[in-house]
């Protein structure tokens, strides 16, 4: 987890990575422990119209507007139980991820997404940078996440960020 | 005169009549007997009484004649005597003769001869005299002619004219009864015949109203004995068919009668078992008192329970809040403990030193709260276990003064069961004599319906001899319808 600042996982794509591991659902998730800021109780959250299904709405988020993903929605399609937001940095600022019960940091085994998990298209392929396991579970490792749409960071008051590379 | 009346009274009016006709006959017949015997004996009283006076007078006179001549041939005194005494006793017949005539020439002839006599008598005395004081017989043969002889020629052709005179008399009687012996038969003979047309009439009123009346009445009597007759075969087939009912019924009755006495014993155990019942009903009394002391301690305790209960509810609230913040604080440890991981994980050596740290405070937050919530459970548990303890409860204590009530209404129940045992019992009782009466009455309608059954079966014989009877009734109707003559065949 040290010294992984930007959220660059891919030179330890064939090691261990430390990350934040929570559920979405029935997924097991993790993000790079250097792309999280922090992990909180979920807070109050506005909708926003005219957005995606996964975008809950905005919070305020160390008193600035910080729109709220549904990482279950977002992943699953279907509604889970909201148990933490997880703050992690985004190009135009910190966004908060809906998630289920934060099982703690952890340092996983992951793969590049080939091999089954090559099937991933479009907005999971890219969404998941790596899978792994965790007991008999998949683990999905996630991309910096840049799935907030621009109307959602216009609303919130920021510009969209860039595009990932 | 006939008209409506019986033919009792029609026999009784014509007998009446013949005899009316008859004693009619029989009473002119002895009148006319009688008035025929007057003048048959006033002849024969002549013919006797007078014609022999009128002989006596002439024997008597002939006597005294012979006597006063013997007195003159002999002169004894005997002979004066005895004329003298012959003459009182011609005088005599001559009275005699004199009352009994009825005839007035008769009288004066009578009359005549007492004159003649008297001067007869005067000159036999004179002349007897003569005789007494001489025996100078040609004075007394000249006084003989002279003054004797003659009186004595008339006084003997007086007497001899009375005799002709009196058997002319009888001769005139014997014709007068005869005429009137012949006129009484003439009478009777009439009446005789008068009665005998009488009581042929009357004969042959009554036979006519026989045969016309007792004709009827016999054929009414030939026509209701054959209605009795068939009545009489009804009434056999009735007798019969009662006699054979009053058999099943004697039977029925028989089997009614075991029937009863079964009953009766039956109710006897009933009794018996109402007694004992009621007697079990009386124990039972005491023990629903101390039964209902028992709910009550119950209903007691469960109040007790329920306080219990609630205390402990409110215990476990009051743990369950504490469980909640020690949860609470688990999880703000776990988020402080993950964030803390998070901001040691920038840190170099000594940040992952602390993540360590942190992990192991995290993994204590977890095991906190894995425990908190554990607790929470088994507190919700025991709440939920007390909640429903305590309505359980609750339930029980509502269910226990249910029970009570209802136990206060059985108890009622129960008594009024006991009462109405009792009552029952005394019904029993009651029913118990009844049936023996019951059966004592059975019994004594199976004596009166054998009774009635041999009745039955005599009133079925009687109809038979009754049936016969009328049979016998109707052939002698038949025979009496021969007999008045109108007979039918």
């Amino acid at each position: 987890m040290g010294g992984q600042q930007g959220g660059v996982l891919a030179p330890a794509l064939d090691a261990g990575v430390t990350a934040l591991v929570f559920r979405a659902g029935p997924l097991y998730c993790a993000l790079a422990l250097g792309e999280v800021v922090e992990i909180m109780r979920p807070l109050a959250t506005r909708p926003l119209a005219g957005t995606p299904l996964y975008v809950r709405g905005l919070a305020i988020l160390r008193g600035a507007p910080a729109p709220v993903i549904d990482m279950t929605r977002l992943l699953t399609g279907i509604d889970g139980e909201i148990d933490r937001y997880v703050a992690v940095r985004a190009g135009r600022g910190p966004i908060a991820c809906a998630t289920g019960p934060v099982l703690g940091v952890r340092e996983i085994d992951v793969e590049p997404p080939e091999g089954p998990a090559a099937l991933f298209t479009g907005v999971s392929k890219a969404l998941i940078a790596a899978v792994g396991t965790v007991g008999t579970e998949p683990l999905l490792l996630l991309h910096s996440l840049t799935a907030v749409p621009d109307e959602v960071w216009e609303a919130a008051g920021g510009a969209p960020p860039e595009a990932p590379s | 005169m006939m008209a409506g009346r019986t033919f009792g009274g029609k026999l009784a009016v014509g007998v009446g009549v013949t005899v009316l006709f008859t004693l009619f006959t029989i009473i002119t017949s002895v009148v006319g007997m009688i008035f025929v015997v007057n003048a048959k004996d006033a002849a024969i009283r002549s013919a006797t009484e007078d014609l022999t006076g009128a002989e006596n007078l002439s024997r008597t006179i002939e006597m005294r004649i012979a006597e006063y001549r013997a007195y003159l041939l002999e002169g004894t005194a005997e002979s004066s005597r005895l004329t003298e005494e012959n003459h009182r006793l011609f005088r005599q017949q001559l009275d005699d003769l004199n009352r009994g005539a009825t005839n007035a020439s008769i009288r004066e002839l009578l009359a005549a001869i007492a004159g003649y006599d008297d001067e007869h008598a005067a000159a036999v005395r004179k002349m007897m005299a003569v005789r007494a004081e001489s025996a100078d017989i040609p004075a007394i043969t000249r006084i003989n002619n002279v003054d004797v002889v003659p009186p004595r020629r008339k006084l003997q052709a007086a007497i001899t004219d009375l005799t002709t005179r009196i058997r002319e008399q009888v001769h005139a009687d014997r014709q007068a009864s005869s005429r009137r012996a012949t006129q009484a038969i003439a009478m009777i003979i009439g009446l005789g015949t008068l009665t005998t047309i009488s009581a042929v009439l009357v004969a042959w009123r009554l036979s006519r109203d026989l045969r016309r009346e007792v004709g009827a009445a016999v054929g009414h009597i030939q026509s209701s004995s054959a209605q009795l007759e068939a009545a009489a075969a009804q009434q056999v087939s009735g007798g019969r068919d009662q006699a054979s009912a009053m058999s099943e019924i004697t039977t029925t009755i028989s089997e009614l009668l075991i029937t009863s006495r079964q009953i009766a014993d039956a109710a006897q155990r009933v009794s018996r078992i109402a007694e004992e019942t009621e007697a079990a009903a009386r124990a039972g009394d005491s023990n629903i008192d101390q039964t209902r002391a028992s709910i009550s301690a119950i209903r007691s305790q469960v109040d007790q329970i329920v306080q219990h209960m609630l205390a402990l509810g409110e215990k476990s609230q009051q743990i369950g809040q504490v469980v909640d913040l020690v949860s609470e604080l688990a999880e703000q440890t776990n988020i402080l403990a993950i964030n803390a991981t998070i901001e040691a994980s920038g840190a170099g050596e000594w940040g992952r030193r602390f993540a360590v740290v942190a992990e192991e405070i995290r993994k204590l937050a977890d095991r906190t709260a894995a425990s908190a919530k554990e607790i929470r459970t088994l507190i919700d548990d025991v709440r939920g276990a007390v909640n429903t303890t305590v309505m359980a409860t609750e339930i029980g204590a509502k269910a226990v003064d249910t029970g009570a009530r209802q136990f206060d209404d059985a108890t009622n129940s129960f008594r009024e069961i006991v009462q109405l045992v009792s009552t029952t019992n005394d019904a029993t009782r009651e029913i118990e004599l009844s049936t023996k009466q019951q059966t004592t009455a059975v019994e004594q309608v199976n004596v009166a319906a054998s009774d009635t059954a041999r009745v039955s079966r005599e009133t079925e014989s009687s109809a038979v001899q009754t049936k016969q009877t009328a049979a016998h009734l109707s052939t002698l109707s038949s025979d009496l319808l021969e007999l008045v003559g109108t007979g039918r065949h």
